[in-house]
This record gives structure tokens, sequence and C-alpha cells, in this order.
């Protein structure tokens, strides 16, 4: 059986698929079969920061529909093999998407796989709630700003209420990732502190990402961050991972870097 | 009852009240069947400038007789008397269908009706597990409220009664719903978007910085929201 996680977060543009990405293929360098699931129907792009958007022919919808077999539907990560893609639809009407559909692919799914990643779609509507349904776990992805830790406070709301382990008397577990976290910008009071973020959340946290440039890059080559073994983005991602799987390890990169003795004489530059 | 000059929430418009309550009524217990020799008593005692007979309404209880009892007769007897017979209560089910015949009430003996009408209005407590996120809405109706953890910025919370959130409060609180203007507040730290006591309200309710700090109460006087600390300040 596996282990069904929502990547989830209310606010858009936080980094729902960057982690999605690299969490899935963390998962699968470990060893764990594991298959990702874009829910954004419309913005398929989970395919393209794992550079795989030339080889997807059959999506999500088209599996629900029965115009394609899930096999047909799959892709198989070139990078980690363990890792698969099923594809979100750019081209068909959200609507398509049905409660009763996706259950169905999530129980045939969940035989052959440990874990079941789905990026949910920004929003707290349909899309986002469908994401979540059926979830055990999810994890909350989160900037250090207020609206992002609002949208997130809102959407662990509907984890508590909208789901089917809501509904049969049970609980998502709950995750805080913080991505996006810059210690500068904490320490000059422009963003929310770790600590302001929890404090508010009240969530256990499973990674702080810092912010990087690395992100951006990789995810422009189509190559999930925690390829990029020594990356603090990296790092990060494999530390959450691990924290994932029940393992404990030490925050990273959420102490200010230690200014060196010639950038404190000459000054930091902006 | 307002203050014009002061800001007024309008939460709910009640048409009306309903209250539970027990007004004074006699009860009769007849030691006869025999009409005629009951309301040669009942005269006497009329005579007599019984003001229980005079003012309140009469219950006739006849659960104990065992003879019939001619209640129609009884009735219209009363009526000439100027005695107001209200009920009849007993436990048999054809006295009951007879006195709704009469147009009586019919009371059982079981139920005491004061107490049933005030179990409507009792209040309870509900408690509240966990953070109430944003978004998110809790009510009680009817009596008191305690969220076991924090008000989140954009959560609302709302009781008739008070209002206790073990945790900060930094979403909205209305204690007082209906009208109670004794309701308080009370929270561990205080950092509200709005809090209001019988509809008056103030938006950004955060004390000063250091009162804010530490548990509060706060409460309604003169149309004025005030606040105190519970605990001293650390
Ligand atoms: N830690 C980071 N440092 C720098 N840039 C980042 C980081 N995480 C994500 N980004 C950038 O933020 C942008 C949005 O990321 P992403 O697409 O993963 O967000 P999303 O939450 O999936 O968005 P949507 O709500 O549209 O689905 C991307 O350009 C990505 O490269
Ligand atoms: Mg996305």
């Amino acid at each position: 059986m596996a282990k069904i996680i929502v990547i989830t977060s209310g606010k858009g543009g936080v980094g729902k698929t960057t982690t999605c990405a690299s969490l899935g293929t963390g998962l699968a360098l470990r060893g764990y079969k594991t298959v990702m699931i874009d829910f954004d129907v419309g913005l398929r792009n989970l395919d393209l920061m794992l550079g795989c958007e030339r080889r997807v022919v059959y999506d999500l919808i088209n599996v629900i529909q029965g115009e394609a077999s899930l096999h047909q539907a799959l892709i198989r990560d070139k990078r980690a093999d363990d890792l698969f893609l099923l594809p979100a639809s750019q081209t068909r009407d959200k609507d398509a998407l049905t409660l009763e559909g996706v259950e169905q692919v999530l129980q045939a799914l969940t035989l052959d796989f440990d874990y079941i990643l789905c990026d949910s779609p920004a929003g707290i509507e349909r899309g986002a709630q469908l994401a979540m349904y059926f979830a055990d776990e999810a994890i909350l992805v989160t900037n250090p700003e207020i609206s992002s830790v609002r949208d997130t406070d809102r959407v662990i709301g509907l984890l508590q209420a909208k789901t089917q382990a809501a509904k049969n008397g049970g609980k998502v577990a709950e995750h805080l990732l913080l991505t996006r976290y810059n210690t500068q910008r904490v320490v000059e009071g422009e963003m929310l502190s770790l600590e302001d973020v929890q404090d508010i959340l009240a969530v256990p946290l499973v990674g702080v990402i810092p912010e990087s440039e690395s992100i951006l890059k990789a995810s422009n080559q189509g190559v999930p961050v925690i390829h990029e073994t020594t990356a603090a983005a990296s790092i990060a991602y494999q530390d959450a991972v691990s924290r994932l799987l029940g393992e404990e390890c030490p925050l990273k990169f959420v102490e200010p870097e230690k200014q060196g003795f010639f950038s404190r004489m000459f000054g930091g530059r902006k | 009852m307002a203050d014009a000059a002061q800001p007024r929430l309008n939460l709910v418009t009640l048409p009306l009240k309903l209250r539970g309550t027990s007004l004074p009524a006699t009860l009769l217990q007849p030691m006869t069947a025999q009409v005629p020799v009951l309301i040669k008593a009942l005269e006497k005692r009329l005579q007599e400038g019984s003001a229980l007979l005079g003012k309140a309404p009469l219950v006739i209880e006849l659960g104990h007789l065992q003879e019939a009892f001619d209640l129609a007769g009884f009735q219209s007897e009363c009526e000439r008397l100027n005695i107001r017979l209200l009920a009849v209560r007993s436990s048999d089910p054809q006295q009951q269908t007879l006195a709704k015949q009469l147009g009586l009430m019919a009371l059982n003996t079981q139920e005491r009706p004061a107490n049933a009408a005030n179990q409507e209005e009792l209040a309870r407590t509900q408690v509240h597990e966990g953070t109430v996120r944003s978004g998110q809405q809790i009510i009680q109706d009817k009596g008191d409220l305690v969220i076991l953890g924090g008000v989140n910025p954009g959560a609302e919370v709302l009781a008739s009664g008070q209002i206790h959130i073990y945790g900060p409060l930094r979403g909205r609180a209305l204690a007082g719903i209906h009208g109670d203007r004794q309701a308080r507040i009370f929270t561990l730290q205080l950092a509200a978007e709005l809090v209001a006591i019988a509809g008056s309200y103030q938006t950004n309710f955060n004390g000063d910085s250091q009162a804010g700090e530490g548990a509060v109460t706060i409460w309604l006087e003169k149309e004025r929201l005030l606040y105190r600390q519970l605990t001293p300040a650390g």
C-alpha cells in the first residue's frame, strides 16, 4: 500500500512543483518506488521540471476517461529509475477531473508504488481539494511571508475538514516545508522568521529550503535541484526526504551566514 | 440601549425571545371524585377570600382518584365561580384526551413542564480542540466557548457567553452575541483583528505592547471594551 502525500500551499508560486520534483526524486533515489501526479490541469509543469515534457503522450484525464491505460500514461524518469510521472492535461476541461476518477487511479497506483506524491494546483477550490482528498500526509509548502502563511493556515483547515481522512474521523499528517528562506532578509526584518511561521502554524517542520539561484537554474534545465548534490537547496531537500522517512537530522541553513573578516570590514553589499 | 455614538455590530436580530419560566398556578388535589362536594368546598374557600383561587389559574390533579371524574361538569362549575381552570395533570391517557377536548392543557404527572422549558435554554460549553485556522468559524450559540489552541488571523470565534482561548488571539473573537453585556473574553495573548462584546467592538485590539504579552481578560464597561492582565508581565 502506497503512502499518498499531497504537496499543497493555497498561495500560488511558492514552490510546490519544485518541492514535489525534488522530494519525488529523493525518495526514488533511496529505492522507494514513487509516482508523482500533476493535478494542475491546464498548467502542466511538473514534466518541465523533470525535463520530460516531450515524452508526454497521455495524461491523468485520459486515464480517468478510459482513453488510455495507466501503463500507457506513466512516464519513467530518465535519471531515477524508480520515479514515475502521471502528467496533467494542458488542454482538457478541469471538470473532467472527478473524485471517483481520482480514487480509481490512486487505488490502481497504490498496489505498485511505495509513495504517491500529488502536486496540487494553487488555491483552495475544487482542484486543490481533489488533490488533497485521499492524502495520508500533506506537505505544506510555505514562504516566509504573511500572505503565504495565512493561505497555508487556511489549507490546514481544509485538510482537517474536507479530506477522506477527516470524514472518517482521522487526520492527515501535516508537515511544514518552509522554502525560499533567506536568513539575511529575516535578520533585516523583511521576512518572517522560522519561529514566527511555526508560532502561527504550529505544524511539525519537515524542512527549510534556502532561497537559491541553483533552483532557478535547475528548473530551467529540467533537472530537479536535488540532483545537484552539493548545492545548499539540494542538501536541504535531501534532509527533508530523511525527515519524511522518519529520520532525525538537525536543521541547516537557518542561521545567518557568519560574515567573514573581509566582508565585515568592507560591509556586505546588498 | 446603545449609545448612538458608539459603533455597534448588529450581529443577530431576534424578532422574539423565548425564556423558560415558572409562573404561579394553584394545584387542586381532590380527595373525592364527587364534583358537588368539591364545588361546595371551593365556594367556601372563595368566601374566605382565598387569594390562591381568585388570582392564579387552577391545575387539577386527577392521577390518584380511583372513581371516574366528571371533568366537563367540574369545568362549567369553575366558570360559574370565576375560577380559571387551566390544565389537568394526569398520567391517564383517557383523561388527557378528555382534557384536550375540553380546551384544557393536559400535563403529564412525570414531566415538570417548567423544567422542560428550562432545559431548552440550558447553556452549554463547547470545547474546540486545536487551533482555529484562517477561514474557520466556530460558533457557540448558547453558552460558552473554550478554544484549546490559538485563534489565527482570518479565523473567527463567537459565543453567546464567554470565550476562553488557551492560545494567542490573533483573529476575531465575539462574545455575548445575543446581547449579554456581562460576557468576557479570556486569552493567553492578545493581538486580535477584532474583539466584540454584546455588539460593542474594536478592531486591531492588541492592547499596549506590554499588556498584550501575557494572559488578559476583556470586558465591557459603559460601551467601552477594557482589558486587564491576568498574570504579571514577565
Ligand atoms: N528555494 C527557492 N529559491 C529560489 N527560487 C525558488 C525556490 N523555490 C521555488 N523557486 C522558484 O519559484 C517559482 C515558482 O515555483 P513553483 O513552480 O515550484 O511553485 P508552485 O507553488 O508549484 O507554483 P503554482 O502555484 O503556480 O503551481 C519558480 O520559478 C521556482 O524556480
Ligand atoms: Mg505548481
